[in-house]
Formats: C-alpha cells, structure tokens, sequence
C-alpha cells in the first residue's frame, strides 16, 4: 500500500514538473528540427525537343 | 541562360537537358543508352507539350524560351524561382564517391566509372515511393545554330545516360531514420565519343508517383573520391560512408557503425528512453531522465525514435502503465 501511495506522489510530482518542460521541449524540438535539415538543391530538368 | 544561372549558383543548381540525339547518339534501343525512349518516358512524367520546357524539382514547370538564344529578359525569373526552392529544407544529404579510370590507364578502348551514391539522413523521413534516380550528363558540347545567323553556343548539362531508366536498374529508398545512411553501388563504360572530363553524374531523391524532388547532387566523374570521409576505408566498404571511424566499430554487429547508428542495440534496451549509455561497451544509463521522458512520449502520444523499446508491460500500446513499470525499474535499480 505504501509502495502504491508511493508511486502515486511520485507521479503527481513529475507530471507537474514535466507539463513546463514539455512545453519547453516542443519548442526546442521544432528549432532543432529546423536547423537539422539540409538546405535543398535545385533540380531542372530542361526539354527541347529530339529534331 | 542556364550556363549564365550555373555560374550564379555554383553549387545549389543542378540541370539534365534532353536534347536532340545528334548531340548524343543513341544505342542499344531500350537500354539506358537509349535517349529517345528516355526522353518519352521522362517528359510523359510531367505532360510536356510546348518546349522548351523545364521542369523544377519535378513540381513547378516554365514553358517557352526566346529565338536564338535571347533570353536575357527571362533570367531575372528564372533567379528568383531558384532563390526561393533553394530556401526550401529536405531531410536527405546525397554525395557520389568513385573511382574514375582513364581508357589510357586501364589499357582498354573505354574509360570506366565505378560509383557509389551516399544517401543520409538528417531527420525521420517516410521512405514510402522514394527513390534515388541517376543521369550520365555531358557538358559543353559544341553546337552550330546554322539559323540564327551561325551562332556557335555549347549545349549544355545534356543527358547521355539514364542509369535508373530500366525496372531492374529501379533504386528504391529502405532508410527512414535520422543519422541512418545508403550506399548505391554501380559502374558503366565510356566510349572514346565522350569528353571524360565534362562527364559528370546527377544524383536526385524523388518520389516516384508524383515526381516531386526532395535533393539533388552532382559529381565529375573526373574528381571522384572513393573514401570522402578519409577514414581509410572505402566507402563501398565503409559501415558509416560519410563519418570518419577507421575502426569500423560495430557493437550490435548490425553492418551500420556505432559512429552513425540511431539503433545501437546495445543502447537501445528497455527503459532506456532517452538512448543514452557509457563506458565502451554502451552500457545503457535507466534513471529518471528515462522517466520524464517517457511521461512527455505518454502525454504527447508520439514516439520520438522507432528504436525505443517503451511497451514495458508488451501489451501492444505504450502508457501511464508502462510509466509505471519503468518508475518500479529505477526505483529498485533494475537497470
């Protein structure tokens, strides 16, 4: 019982501390996100005809 | 004009022209040497009517050009087009490595290039349809336009060879993972009508129901390099193609480096959310960082790498439950 009553807290505890970090985090993930990608190439593919 | 543009973005644009089989004699009728059906099968991709036509990043399309080669009015458009695509971010990072030799070197009446197309990820990227597609280009080729006036003006970037034309030559995309890598493998000849130092190889990632390109490369078969991270290893050999580990070390014995491996098995054990370990045998580290992690993975109902083992409990979902189980782990030290 105590065990349970235990892990209860403890739950509360870090869901409380965990609803700022995973704002913090959504951001965090979108910039790294961004900046992780590779700036793309351009490809053109050009046609003119075969006569 | 796209000589003028080549010269303004060096590195960021990269052009195929199909063009008349005069400039590149055909052969082997439905080989990849075989230009006309190439030329049908591409321009069926993206319905060409009217020509010139070009065609960027296999979306956007530019109809008409100007008589005898006038098209200074047109490039400032054509400047901005790039400007902006070029802006656009992709996930893939390709290089071509190789091995050039010479006909003179190898003895034989036909050069022979022996490449290997590195393809890595930068970020998760559903491999569904994607492929990697090929072209053999020649450069400054001469031409006489006897109609306009004779002028003399090089064709250029003009499709010798399509590598990937056939069904079996088809090079279809297996990686999905941030830090994961491909190697594509191949080799052809050149006869002595080519110009070896104007050859060179264009590499795209494309997808292959909507011809959308995601990132192109281009290499002269003449500078080829077959160990571009110089770790010593080739990378036709290398487990990690584009990060320098001359040790090849592989923990989990998957054929992919511990230095580029997003899945390192030895890491990647239950509980270990967070993948992070010590000592050199990856000893994996379970402890309430691994706990607040997964707590954000159950709230937000999203993995963050497929190589998570997070369903503790192995009832097929991953929840508060399985927050439980790994809370119970490091609590009693179960790690």
């Amino acid at each position: 019982m105590k065990k349970i009553l235990f892990f209860f807290v403890i739950g509360f505890a870090f869901s409380q501390k965990i609803n700022n970090q995973s704002i913090e985090n959504t951001e965090l993930f979108k910039v790294i996100e961004t900046a992780s990608r590779s700036q793309q190439s351009v490809f053109i593919e050009m046609f003119t005809g075969l006569n | 004009m796209y000589d003028t543009l080549q010269i303004i973005f060096p590195t960021t644009l990269k052009i195929v022209e199909w063009h008349s089989p005069s400039f590149t004699p055909s052969s082997g009728a439905g080989s990849d040497l075989d230009l006309p059906s190439a030329y049908n099968i591409r321009s069926g991709y993206y319905g060409v009517g009217g020509i010139p036509h070009s065609q960027f990043n296999g979306d956007s399309a530019s109809v008409g050009g100007a008589q005898c080669g006038n098209y200074d009015n047109m490039i400032d458009g054509y400047h901005n087009a790039i400007i902006s695509l070029s802006s656009q971010n992709t996930p893939y990072q390709l290089d071509i490595s190789g091995v050039y030799t010479s006909a003179e070197d190898a003895g034989t009446a036909t050069a022979n290039v022996a490449y290997d197309v590195t393809l890595v990820l930068d970020d998760n990227m559903d491999s569904e349809n994607m492929e990697v597609d090929l072209f053999v280009i020649e450069d400054k080729i001469f031409s006489y336009w006897g109609a306009c006036g004779g002028l003399e003006h090089d064709a250029n970037n003009v499709a010798r060879r399509w590598l990937t034309k056939l069904d079996d030559q088809k090079l279809p995309i297996s990686i999905s993972l941030e830090g994961e890598s491909e190697v594509f493998s191949g080799s052809f000849d050149l006869s002595e009508g080519w110009i070896d130092e104007n050859i060179s190889i264009v590499a795209t990632v494309y997808n292959k129901d909507t011809y959308s390109v995601y990132q192109t490369f281009e290499n002269s078969i003449t500078t080829l390099d077959p160990d571009p991270d110089e770790d010593g290893i080739a990378n036709i050999n290398d487990n990690c193609p584009n990060v320098y580990n001359p040790n090849q070390e592989d923990a989990d014995g998957d054929l992919l480096g511990n230095a580029c491996d997003p899945c390192n098995s030895l890491v990647n054990s239950p509980g270990n959310v967070n993948l992070d370990a010590s000592g050199e045998q990856f000893e994996p580290i379970i402890n309430v960082n691994d706990i607040l992690m997964l707590s954000d993975i159950v709230d937000n109902n999203e993995l963050i790498n497929d190589c998570h083992q997070l369903d503790l409990l192995a009832d097929g979902s991953i929840n508060s439950f399985d927050l439980a189980v790994l809370v119970d782990m490091v609590m009693s030290g179960q790690n």
